[in-house]
């Protein structure tokens, strides 16, 4: 939620009278100095197949609601759905971080991973005289970070030697778009723009001996690269309110190949894979004055490529269908706090031992207003709790991942 | 900002940033590896990658040790005695007079005293209590040149003993040394004998302390003369006064000579090992490593995970056997045609050196001393291709400390039963790619 008035309708203000927000320099200035959005942290063991694990750049209102990431009532900076900055009336920026812990087995041996991520950080800048908005958003794409770790001997003339193995990925794929976002009428928006992918990936095989009598030092093999990864991406998205209680979005994404390129002290190839159109929709609706209800759906078609992914590795069509209740009821003088549940149901695009994996979650979630002047929200906070699993033939996951996303306008 | 919802932006803060301490997806489940590498060892023979050892002698002399040596026949072989010139006597000495005052009185008669020294019980190598003797030796010597042989060796000066050995000696006194007791020998003396040294010239030449017991080689320290003086203000009273030695040396023989077919490091002078390297390009491997990879071998910094040289100890020659343990360091010789006095690069081994126990050169005589060699290993394959490293292919063998001691290591040269070999472990991969 952002500047509007209602932050479920997208309506317009009539008469907005600002109030400068102090604290709103300060946390312009920290998301200034936070690094890009890393699809750093492990977010699952299923990251080690393909080209990882795909986190979406979704904020705390998006995963409460268990959204797809369009067709929200009110307006927002996602990504995934571009026309929804269209109502955006001051200049605004989110940044949105997101913990998680897993849990879970392979072939009944335990695993867990945890981390803290940044998903997304958006900046939406109104042009009141043209009735528009350029956006900025930097969100995560895909997660590559991960290890696996083996304990073996090898033969060294004829004597056994115990050595660990260990591969390391770390790194990950983001993209940075910028779009505009542009109201036709009170009832329709539309959106376009441009991305880049951007980020890098490096993957470190080392082989530590742990026993070799004599020596005082173990001694190390280690062998590895850096790759950056480069591509273009456009968007498209539209919003629609065809009577103030109903609203219908949709985006649709492209992409060219992603490129991954070696560093210049890199001996791998190079490599590029095929990335997926990707169509989402969503809709919401008002049920009741106070609750209102939100379902989308995204599809995606992920195909194999030539030197890059197998086609045993890829799913092919990936669907996920999610979505959820909002309830704006619990007021306190001009101040809402939305309470939020939802569920979704998501095919992940990379195979793992051959299978496809699925995730299902059930979220919830509370907006918290912090600063407002008269019908604007200023300042606040969204935050998001979600309940979750993953399974893919032998391997299960359960999770816990929260999503707080801190929001400033007007400044 | 109110206090609660300040506790609240916290505790917010503080539950969002829980996950930061960050643990990835780790299993054992080896098969998800992205890479399959092949490691293999490959010990190399001494003519598979080397082109010589040549033992370097004379660094270092034995006043430069902390200590003496004092040997008679030890292990049949080694006789070593240690010389000890003095110091001037002392010219006064503070008395109490007859009123009761602490007075200087320079007007002094030596009485007697003793010689008081310590034996190293570590280093030092015997088989009960050890009588040892000293004499007043009667020829002056060089403390940086004297030997067995000589009294003076230096450019243009030469000067025999009398009798090998800094003979002849007047006989002064014996002492016997318990090792039961403790480690302090103490030799009594008698007027005539501290006597002899109120000339400064006999005081310079000291004493040859010897070893009458057979089978024995002592390391001895702190060579105190403590004398008894009477003075004319007070002569009812002896009054103690320490002399310290001006100067120490030991000599002893037999003298080494060549190594014949072993690689020396320690003694004093010491003894250094030169070995020229030639690390192969290529190398065999197993009949079954070259059914995975292709057979020979290309050496590469790459590939290299680490190189050590194997040496076999073999057992010192007599009167020289170990009886502590030596550090072995190992240096680039930077200019080896200029050997002996080419300048010797960094240790590659560290400030300490290879530990070497003292039995390897005893009863476990044949066993295996691996020299961590993998950077320099390295840096010879790296210099095939990169002009801008420099790195000399000959390797000192030298002791961590020079000099340290009269014994030396010793290990099996080429052409021996035991050669030097270069073992190397290898990691063959086709390299880690993004798919």
């Amino acid at each position: 939620m952002s500047a509007s008035s209602d932050p479920r309708r997208g309506a317009i203000p009539r008469h907005v009278r600002c109030v400068p927000f102090k604290g709103a320099t300060v946390l312009l200035a920290l998301l200034a100095t936070l690094p890009a959005p890393r699809l750093a942290e492990g977010q699952s063991l299923l990251g080690t197949e393909g080209l990882g694990f795909p986190v979406e750049a979704l904020d705390a209102r998006a995963r409460a609601l268990g959204s797809v990431g369009v067709g929200l009532m009110g307006t927002s900076l996602l990504p995934t759905d571009p026309a929804s900055a269209s109502g955006i009336l001051f200049p605004t920026a989110e940044l949105t971080l997101q913990p998680h812990w897993g849990e879970g087995s392979l072939d009944d041996r335990a695993l867990t991973a945890r981390g803290t991520r940044f998903p997304l950080m958006a900046i939406g800048y109104p042009v009141a005289s043209v009735r528009g908005v350029a956006t900025l958003t930097i969100g995560s794409y895909l997660d590559q970070r991960w290890e696996l770790t083996r304990e073996t001997t090898v033969e060294l003339e004829g004597t056994p030697t115990q050595v660990t193995d260990a591969f390391s990925s770390d790194g990950g794929v983001a993209v940075v778009r910028v779009g505009w976002a542009q109201r036709l009428g009170d009832r329709v928006g539309v959106a376009g723009g441009l991305g880049r992918y951007t980020g890098s990936v490096t993957r470190v095989f080392t082989r530590t001996f742990d026993d070799l009598g004599g020596v005082q030092v173990p001694p190390r093999y280690e062998e590895g690269g850096r790759w950056g990864y480069g591509g273009l991406t456009a968007f498209l998205g539209a919003r629609w309110d065809p009577a103030p209680f109903l609203r219908v979005s949709g985006a649709l994404d492209w992409s060219s190949d992603l490129d991954a390129d070696p560093t210049r002290e890199t001996e791998g190839s190079p490599a590029a894979y095929d990335l997926p159109l990707q169509l989402r929709v969503g809709a919401s609706g008002e049920l009741t004055p106070d609750l209102d209800m939100t379902i989308g759906l995204t599809w995606g078609n992920w195909e194999s490529s030539g030197g890059g992914l197998e086609p045993e590795t890829v799913a092919g069509t990936v669907w996920s269908l999610g979505g959820g209740l909002e309830w704006v009821g619990l007021t306190r003088g001009f101040k809402s706090f939305p309470l939020r549940v939802g569920y979704r149901r998501s095919d992940l695009p990379f195979r793992f031992g051959g299978e496809a994996p699925t995730e299902s979650l059930v979220s919830g979630g509370i907006g918290l207003d912090l600063f407002r002047a008269e019908n604007v929200t200023l300042g606040g906070f969204d935050l998001a709790v979600e309940r979750g699993s993953r399974k893919a033939g032998s391997f299960t996951e359960d999770f816990w991942r929260g999503t707080l996303t801190v929001k400033i306008a007007g400044f | 900002m109110r206090p609660s919802l300040l506790v609240g932006l916290v505790a917010l803060a503080s539950w969002a940033l829980a996950g930061c301490q960050e643990k990835y997806p780790t299993t054992l489940d080896g098969d998800r590896l992205p890479v399959s590498p092949i490691t293999v060892q490959v010990t190399l023979p001494f003519e598979a990658f080397a082109e010589g050892a040549t033992a370097w002698g004379g660094y270092g002399r034995p006043v430069e040790l902390s200590s003496g040596v004092v040997a008679r026949s030890y292990q049949g072989s080694l006789d070593a005695r240690t010389l000890v010139g003095w110091s001037s006597y002392p010219t006064s000495v503070s008395v109490r007079d007859s009123t009761g005052t602490i007075r200087p009185d320079t007007s002094l008669t030596f009485v007697g005293g003793r010689m008081v020294t310590r034996i190293d019980t570590i280093t030092s190598a015997w088989d009960g209590p050890v009588t040892l003797s000293i004499g007043a030796v009667q020829q002056d010597w060089d403390v940086r040149s004297a030997s067995w042989m000589w009294s003076v060796d230096s450019v243009g000066n030469q000067t025999a003993w009398p009798e090998e050995g800094a003979g002849p000696v007047l006989p002064l006194a014996e002492a016997e040394w318990d090792p039961a007791t403790g480690d302090s020998v103490v030799f009594q003396l008698d007027s005539a004998a501290v006597a002899l040294w109120t000339d400064t010239v006999l005081g310079k030449r000291g004493i040859r302390v010897d070893a009458v017991t057979e089978g024995v080689r002592l390391n001895a320290y702190d060579f105190d003369l403590i004398l008894s003086v009477k003075a004319r203000s007070n002569p009812d009273t002896l009054v103690e006064s320490s002399v310290l030695p001006r100067r120490r040396t030991f000599i002893y023989q037999p003298v080494l000579g060549q190594p014949q077919g072993s690689l020396w490091f320690g003694s004093v002078p010491a003894w250094r090992t030169v070995l020229e390297l030639d690390v192969p390009e290529t190398v065999d491997l197993p009949p079954d490593i070259c059914a995975q990879v292709s057979c020979p071998v290309t050496l590469t910094p790459q590939a290299l995970v680490s190189a050590s040289l194997v040496l076999h100890s073999e057992a010192a020659p007599d009167g020289f056997q170990p009886t502590d343990t030596l550090r072995m360091d190992v240096r680039e010789v930077l200019e080896p045609d200029r050997m002996p006095k080419s300048p010797l690069g960094f240790s590659l081994v560290g400030t300490l050196g290879v530990s070497v126990p003292p039995e390897y050169f005893g009863e476990e005589a044949g066993s295996e001393v691996l020299v961590p060699l993998t950077n320099y290993v390295e840096g010879l394959l790296q210099a095939r291709n990169d002009s801008t490293v420099v790195i000399s292919s000959s390797l000192a063998l030298l002791s961590a400390f020079e000099p340290l001691s009269l014994y030396l290591a010793s290990f099996g040269g080429p052409g021996s039963a035991n050669p030097p070999q270069l073992r190397l472990l290898l990691t063959l991969s086709e390299g880690v790619q993004i798919r």
